[in-house]
């Protein structure tokens, strides 16, 4: 993933202007900065959801802003994982269907059952086996969180973003997060994050961006 | 298995509302407009010229055709009793200046239906006489009408309440009284055996008719026990010379409203003991009943429809726009844009189908009710109330629920591409 130049406008509002940098596969990289600086809006920008103003965005050789809406589509599905800062887990579905929410317009029939089974692998993983058939209003703050990062790796992607992902977390939520982010890493994937405090986290960015430092226009 | 949020049921709640005004109020209103029409052709000009009116019971037993053979059956008829017209008077009055048509009916008491039994009616009349109760009927009235005249001649003074009217290639077709149907436990569709001249002939009953409680100038038919028939078929049974023939009422229709009072002049003075049936303030009066409830029934049918559709519109926007983030996530997770729409679309369907099936529901559950608090006073007496839903608006419905869950999706679509990913995922 590398970003060159980019800068993001609202309006006639600049938020932030020619942020640089790359990240290999394996290699973590923390976005950090005060709430409010574009912390968010460049993780958007980053997964494809949102356009800079300026600059170009690059994800697995592609330059996303030549993409077509269908192509950023196969993009997101195929290469990138987005866990939000604040869960967005469907009301009437359960914690495995919120995670394989991605897979079913794309997969069908015997592959849907090996999603199935995969999820319950990742669930397990995440301390969340006995909660599977649970909506999200029976989950926790972390519970939902897990199962919102749990989502973004459904589908192996090269590219794993993490806003705020263990804030406001209790410790065992945080740190079964914290842990399922460096196997991500270990297993050779990317991972862009941002974090406020969380100095587990830190530790694993070998890149580090502080957004303030792009805001002097 | 998705909970539907209270914003899906009141999506479902305005689409069933839909469903259901477009199953009550349009029998209604259609029903009201045809009403209306015969009304208005009726107005324009039809008039009745009756048996002499005497007592029925009195006029069986002076003229009952069964009492003699079937040869000196129709001559026996006198013009002073009950079968005062001939085939000449239905040409002279055809010459009338006004006169479009004369229509010609034959009234006869008869043994209607063999062992027919538990006729309060009869009973009640006999014993009004002085008569003892009897534990079968032994005679009921035999209306034998020309078929035009159930067009729209019989307008003011019956209408089928389940069945329909004769056509021409009915055969040994029968409508029956709904008070006979109703004691008799008699249904549309069933074969009973008519006496008609000594002879017991299976007939198919093609409807039930009922008789208004109305007397538009001295003819009415309400409280009989009685069949009908096409006169033809009936004469079919007597081997009686055409000169012979003669018929106990006369259905005068008119070129219009202009010429009512110079007919009813002339024809007071051909026929000064006949009764005449004629009363313009009536039919008048009902017309502009008619009329005012086809413009409230349609009035409330258009509210409801505005009602609905701005209730539709409104509720799917404001329901897109709670699912904004969820529109979002789709976004974010790789979902394609035919993907959500097509979503969206499966939703509104969904909703769509299951406002229909709600409004049918309605529809049967207060119908009815609906039906006859809009329709009030005499025309009460002229209008069908229909069975609701109404099975030949069944297929509509589904066709309604197509164009509401369309509505419905076509708002959701406008959304969708008017918002930004960015804007879907803002808290």
């Amino acid at each position: 993933m590398s970003l060159s130049n980019v800068g993001r406008t609202f309006g006639s509002k600049p938020i932030f202007k020619g942020v640089s940098l790359g990240v290999d596969s394996g290699e973590a990289a923390a976005i950090l900065g005060p709430s409010g600086m574009g912390k968010t809006t460049l993780l958007r920008i980053i997964g494809t959801v949102d356009k800079p103003s300026e600059g170009e965005v690059s994800i697995c050789g592609k330059n996303v802003l030549s993409l077509s809406k269908n192509e950023l589509a196969d993009l997101r599905w195929s290469s990138i994982g987005f866990a939000f800062q604040e869960p967005i887990l469907l009301p009437g579905l359960s914690s495995l269907d919120n995670v394989l929410l991605p897979c079913i317009p794309r997969v069908k029939g015997e592959e849907m059952r090996r999603y199935r089974e995969k999820t319950m692998g990742i669930l397990d993983e995440m301390g969340l086996k006995e909660r599977v058939t649970y909506k999200p209003h029976q989950l926790s703050v972390g519970q939902k969180k897990r199962v919102d990062l749990a989502r973004a790796l459904i589908n192996d992607p090269k590219l794993v973003i993490a806003d705020e992902p263990t804030t406001n977390l209790d410790a065992e939520s945080a740190g079964i997060i914290g842990d399922m982010l460096k196997r991500v890493i270990e297993n050779g994937r990317t991972v862009i994050l941002t974090t406020h405090q969380d100095q587990r986290l830190l530790d694993m960015a070998e890149k580090r961006i502080h957004i303030q430092d792009y805001q002097k226009y | 298995m998705m909970k539907p949020s209270v914003w899906s049921l009141l999506l479902i709640l305005f689409m069933g509302m839909n469903v259901a005004s477009y199953q009550i109020v349009l029998p209604v209103v259609s029903g009201i407009s045809s009403k209306l029409r015969d009304y208005t052709e009726f107005a324009a000009g039809y008039i009745v010229l009756g048996p002499i009116k005497a007592n029925p019971l009195v006029l069986w037993y002076v003229a009952n055709p069964f009492t003699k053979s079937p040869d000196d059956l129709l001559r026996s008829w006198t013009r002073g009793g009950s079968y005062p017209y001939t085939d000449a008077d239905v040409e002279n009055i055809s010459k009338i200046e006004g006169v479009k048509e004369v229509l010609r009916e034959c009234l006869l008491g008869t043994d209607l239906i063999p062992n027919a039994t538990v006729l309060d009616y009869w009973n009640k009349e006999r014993q009004k006489l002085g008569g003892d109760p009897r534990p079968h009927l032994p005679q009921g009235w035999l209306l034998a009408v020309d078929a035009n005249v159930l067009d729209v001649g019989l307008v003011p003074y019956f209408q089928i309440s389940e069945g329909r009217f004769f056509k021409p290639e009915d055969a040994n077709a029968i409508l029956v009284d709904e008070t006979t149907a109703k004691e008799l436990l008699i249904n549309a569709g069933q074969e009973i055996r008519v006496g008609i001249a000594g002879k017991n002939v299976t007939h198919t009953v093609i409807g039930i008719y009922n008789s208004f409680p109305l007397d538009p100038g001295g003819y009415s038919r309400s409280g009989w026990y009685a069949i009908m028939m096409d006169l033809n078929h009936l004469f079919s049974f007597f081997p009686a010379n055409d000169t012979d023939v003669r018929y106990s009422s006369l259905f005068v229709k008119l070129d219009g409203p202009g010429y009512a009072d110079s007919v009813k002049d002339k024809l007071e003075k051909m026929y000064p003991l006949s009764p005449l049936s004629y009363n313009k303030a009536m039919t008048e009066s009902l017309t502009q009943q008619l009329s005012l409830t086809l413009s409230t029934s349609s009035l409330l049918s258009n509210l409801l429809l505005g009602v609905s559709v701005a209730g539709i519109c409104v509720v799917s926007l404001i329901d897109l726009m709670r699912k904004r983030r969820e529109l979002g996530l789709y976004t974010t997770i790789g979902w394609r844009d035919n993907d959500i729409l097509f979503r969206l679309l499966r939703r509104s369907f969904t909703l769509g189908f299951a406002g229909s099936a709600l409004g049918l529901i309605l529809a049967f559950v207060m119908g009815r009710q609906i039906y006859q608090a809009l329709i009030s006073g005499q025309v009460k007496f002229v209008v069908n109330v229909p069975q609701i839903p109404t099975p030949e608006l069944m297929p509509y419905a589904l066709f309604l629920a197509l164009g509401l869950s369309l509505l419905s999706f076509t708002v959701g679509y406008i959304y969708y591409r008017r918002i930004t990913p960015l804007k879907m995922l803002e808290e």
